[in-house]
C-alpha cells in the first residue's frame, strides 16, 4: 500500500511524537509498505494561529500524489488528523490539550487568550466532525482514549507501540543515582522531583537527562537546587547520544518519572527495558498503564514529601528495586508490545 | 448539569440603580447557576467570593481575570453609564466576550466620561466617533468636548451603541427601544428580557438560562468568522484574480461550513 502518516511538527522541536512518526514509517517500510511523513508545520500562539492550522489541513488534498492513488492516510496528530482521507485510520497521541484537559490546568495558556474560549469551541467542532470520518481510531494509551470519551464521546482502542530501539536497552549493575530522562518542561515536573530529593535521604543523587525547552523553568530549578543545597546531588546532562541514554538506563537504581497527565511516556517503557522500576505520581496518566505499585514500581501522591518517600523506600531496599525492575521487565514482554501486531491493526 | 457564570455588575451598597437590580435577582441566579460575582472597583475588580482584588489599566486586563472567566461557561457584563462601576468592564467585555446586559442603547454618555473625566483623551474620542459616524462624527466630538455641543441634544444621532455591542456574544436588554435601535447596527442576537423592577426573578432567570444555553453556537459562529476574515486576508495577498480567485474563495468559505458546522457564518468568503 502507499501509506501517508500525517502529522504536525513544531520547528526545530524534536520529542517523542516525532520519534513515534518515525518509527512508524520505518514500520510500515519494513513490512513491505511504500510511507511518507507529511509534516504540517505547526504553531499554537497565538490561538488564531490554530485556526490557521486548521484549515491549511481541511484543504490539503492527500487522496492522490503525482497521478497515483494513496491507499491509507494514518493521522497521528492534531490538526494534521482533519486532512480529509477517503480511507483514513487515526491512531492518535493526543488532541490539542489546552483545549481539553488542560483548559483550566496552570500548564493552560488558552483560557486567559481574548479569543480562547471561542478557538477551543471550533476545536471541539472541528474533533467532532472529523475524528468519526475515519473507519478506525486507535489511540497511544488508555489514557487518550479515556480523554476523546470523555470530552467527546468518541470510542477508541488504545494501540500500544514500543520506544525507539527497544532492542538495545539492557541492565547493568545499579550506581547509586536515580535517573529522571526526559524533555525539562514544566508538564513534566523536573522541579517536583528536585524539591523530593532536598526531603530524601542524604546519599540520594538524581540525574536529570534531556535538553530544556523552558529557560525561565530551568532557572526556577537551579534556584531551587542551591536554596536547597543539591548541588552535589543533581547532575543534568543535557541532550545525550542514544548510547549514553541507554547506559545511562542500565546504570540507574531506579528511574523517576513524575510527568502531568501524560499521554504515554516513553520513559517508562524504556525503564521496563532495562529492568528498572519506575517513581511516578498518581495524576501521571500514561505511565499508571504500565506501573504496577509496590510490584514493578512506585506511584506517590504528587507532592515533594511522598516522592520523596518512595525514593527513601528504593534506596533502602535496593534489592527489592531489583526486583521490581525485573517484574517490570517480564510485565512489558507479556504484553506482546511491538511494532509488527501496531502495522498489522492499522493496515488490516 | 449546572453552569458556570461570571458576572460583573456594581454590587450593594454602591449607590446605583443596578446593584438594586442584582440583589433582587442574585438568590434565584445562585439557585440555578454557580456564579462568581466580581464588582469594579477604582482600580479594577473585586473577587467578592475570595475580596482579591485585582488592578486593571484601561484596556490591559490582569490574565487571574480573563482566567477567572475561562473557568466559567459565559460572563454576564452589566454596562450602564457610570465610568466609575463600568469602565474596566466594557473593556473586559470587548476583549473577552460574553453577554452584555446592556441598561440603555446610548452609551455615549459612558463613552464620553470615560474619554473625558478618566482617560483625558481627547484624539481618541474623535478617531472613535470618527470611525463609528465618520467626518461629521469627528466634528461633533470636537465641538461636545470643547463644550459646544450638549451630549443630550446629539446622543440618539451619535448612541455608540456599537462600542458596547462589536464584540458581544448576545445582549440583554429591558425595552423594545432598545433591542430595536441595537438590532439596526449589529448582527448580534438580541433578547429582551422584562425589566427587573417588575420581572418575577424566576422567570428571569429562566430566561437567563435559555440564553446562556446558546453561547456555545454563538462562540462557533464567533470562530467562523474569524477564520473566515484570516483566510480572507490571506488570499487577498495571493496573485490570483477572476474565476480563479473566486473559486479559491468559495473552496474555503465551503470548507469553514464542512468542517465547523452548517451555520452560514462563511458567507464573508463566499460572497
Amino acid at each position: 500500500m502507499h501509506i501517508v502518516i500525517a502529522t504536525t511538527q513544531v520547528p526545530f522541536v524534536h520529542g517523542g511524537a516525532e520519534v513515534h512518526a518515525d518509527n512508524l514509517c520505518a514500520a510500515l517500510i519494513e513490512a513491505g509498505h511504500r510511507a511518507e511523513i507529511v509534516r504540517i508545520p505547526y504553531k499554537w500562539y497565538p490561538p488564531e494561529s490554530i485556526l490557521d492550522a486548521m484549515a491549511a489541513c481541511r484543504l490539503l488534498d492527500v487522496s492522490e500524489a503525482n497521478g497515483r492513488r494513496i491507499d491509507l492516510m494514518i493521522g497521528l496528530k492534531f490538526p494534521a488528523y482533519l486532512m480529509p482521507h477517503p480511507n483514513k485510520v487515526l491512531w492518535i497521541l493526543h488532541q490539542h490539550r489546552t483545549a481539553y484537559e488542560q483548559w483550566d490546568h496552570e500548564l493552560g495558556d488558552m483560557i486567559v487568550y481574548p479569543n480562547g474560549q471561542e478557538i477551543r469551541t471550533a476545536i471541539y467542532a472541528a474533533d467532532r466532525k472529523a475524528i468519526p470520518e475515519a473507519k478506525r481510531v486507535y489511540t497511544n494509551s488508555n489514557n487518550v482514549s479515556s480523554r476523546l470519551q470523555r470530552f467527546l464521546g468518541i470510542r477508541s482502542t488504545p494501540l500500544y507501540h514500543p520506544p525507539l530501539n527497544a532492542e538495545k536497552f539492557y541492565c547493568a549493575a545499579a550506581e547509586d543515582f536515580v535517573l529522571f530522562p526526559s524533555r525539562i518542561n514544566r508538564s513534566k515536573r523536573q522541579l517536583l522531583a528536585i524539591q523530593a530529593l532536598g526531603r530524601a535521604d542524604e546519599s540520594a543523587r538524581l540525574v536529570i537527562c534531556g535538553e530544556s525547552e523552558d529557560a525561565q523553568y530551568f532557572a526556577e530549578m537551579e534556584s531551587q537546587i542551591e536554596a536547597l543545597g543539591l548541588a552535589s546531588r543533581v547532575i543534568f546532562t543535557g541532550r545525550v547520544s542514544e548510547e549514553e541514554k541507554l547506559s545511562l538506563y542500565a546504570r540507574a537504581l531506579a528511574v523517576m518519572y513524575l510527568p502531568y497527565d501524560e499521554d504515554y511516556g516513553y520513559v517508562t517503557l524504556e525503564a521496563m527495558l532495562s529492568r528498572k522500576a519506575v517513581i511516578t505520581c498518581k495524576d501521571s496518566g500514561g505511565p499508571l498503564e504500565f506501573v504496577a505499585p509496590e510490584t514493578t514500581g512506585l506511584v506517590a501522591e504528587p507532592e515533594a514529601g511522598a516522592v520523596a518517600e518512595a525514593l527513601d523506600y528504593i534506596l533502602s531496599d535496593r534489592r527489592r528495586a531489583a526486583t521490581m525492575g525485573q517484574m517490570g521487565y517480564e510485565k512489558y514482554r507479556a504484553m506482546n508490545i511491538s511494532w509488527e501486531a501496531v502495522v498489522q491493526e492499522l493496515t488490516a | 448539569m449546572r453552569r458556570k457564570i461570571a458576572w460583573f455588575a456594581p454590587l450593594p451598597p454602591e449607590p446605583t440603580e443596578i446593584p438594586e437590580y442584582t440583589a433582587r435577582l442574585h438568590q434565584e441566579i445562585e439557585r440555578e447557576f454557580d456564579v462568581s460575582y466580581f464588582a469594579e472597583v477604582d482600580s479594577g475588580f473585586l473577587c467578592v467570593a475570595t475580596d482579591q482584588r485585582y488592578r486593571c489599566r484601561p484596556g490591559g486586563v490582569p490574565h487571574e481575570i480573563f482566567r477567572a472567566i475561562g473557568e466559567c461557561d459565559v460572563a454576564f457584563y452589566e454596562i450602564g453609564d457610570d465610568p466609575k462601576f463600568h469602565l474596566h468592564t466594557l473593556f473586559l467585555s470587548r476583549a473577552k466576550p460574553g453577554i452584555i446586559v446592556l441598561h440603555n442603547h446610548r452609551v455615549h454618555s459612558l463613552i464620553e466620561k470615560i474619554y473625558k473625566d478618566r482617560l483625558g483623551d481627547r484624539e481618541g474620542y474623535i478617531t472613535l466617533m470618527q470611525r463609528c459616524y465618520g467626518n461629521i462624527g469627528a466634528e461633533a466630538a470636537a465641538a461636545i468636548w470643547a463644550g459646544k455641543l450638549p451630549l443630550h441634544q446629539v446622543v440618539d444621532d451619535f448612541p455608540l451603541t456599537e462600542v458596547a455591542t462589536a464584540n458581544a456574544l448576545a445582549l440583554i436588554v429591558h425595552s423594545e427601544e432598545d433591542a430595536a435601535a441595537i438590532r439596526r447596527c449589529t448582527s448580534v442576537p438580541v433578547f429582551r428580557l422584562p425589566p427587573p423592577d417588575s420581572a418575577e426573578p424566576r422567570e428571569y432567570v429562566a430566561e437567563l438560562t435559555r440564553v446562556t444555553a446558546l453561547v456555545e453556537p454563538m462562540r462557533l459562529r464567533r470562530a467562523k468568522l474569524l477564520l473566515a476574515a484570516r483566510l480572507g486576508e490571506r488570499l487577498a495577498h495571493v496573485p490570483m484574480s477572476g474565476p480563479v480567485a473566486q473559486q479559491r474563495h468559495r473552496a474555503c468559505a465551503e470548507m469553514i461550513t464542512e468542517l465547523l458546522g452548517n451555520a452560514a457564518a462563511s458567507t464573508r468568503l463566499a460572497g
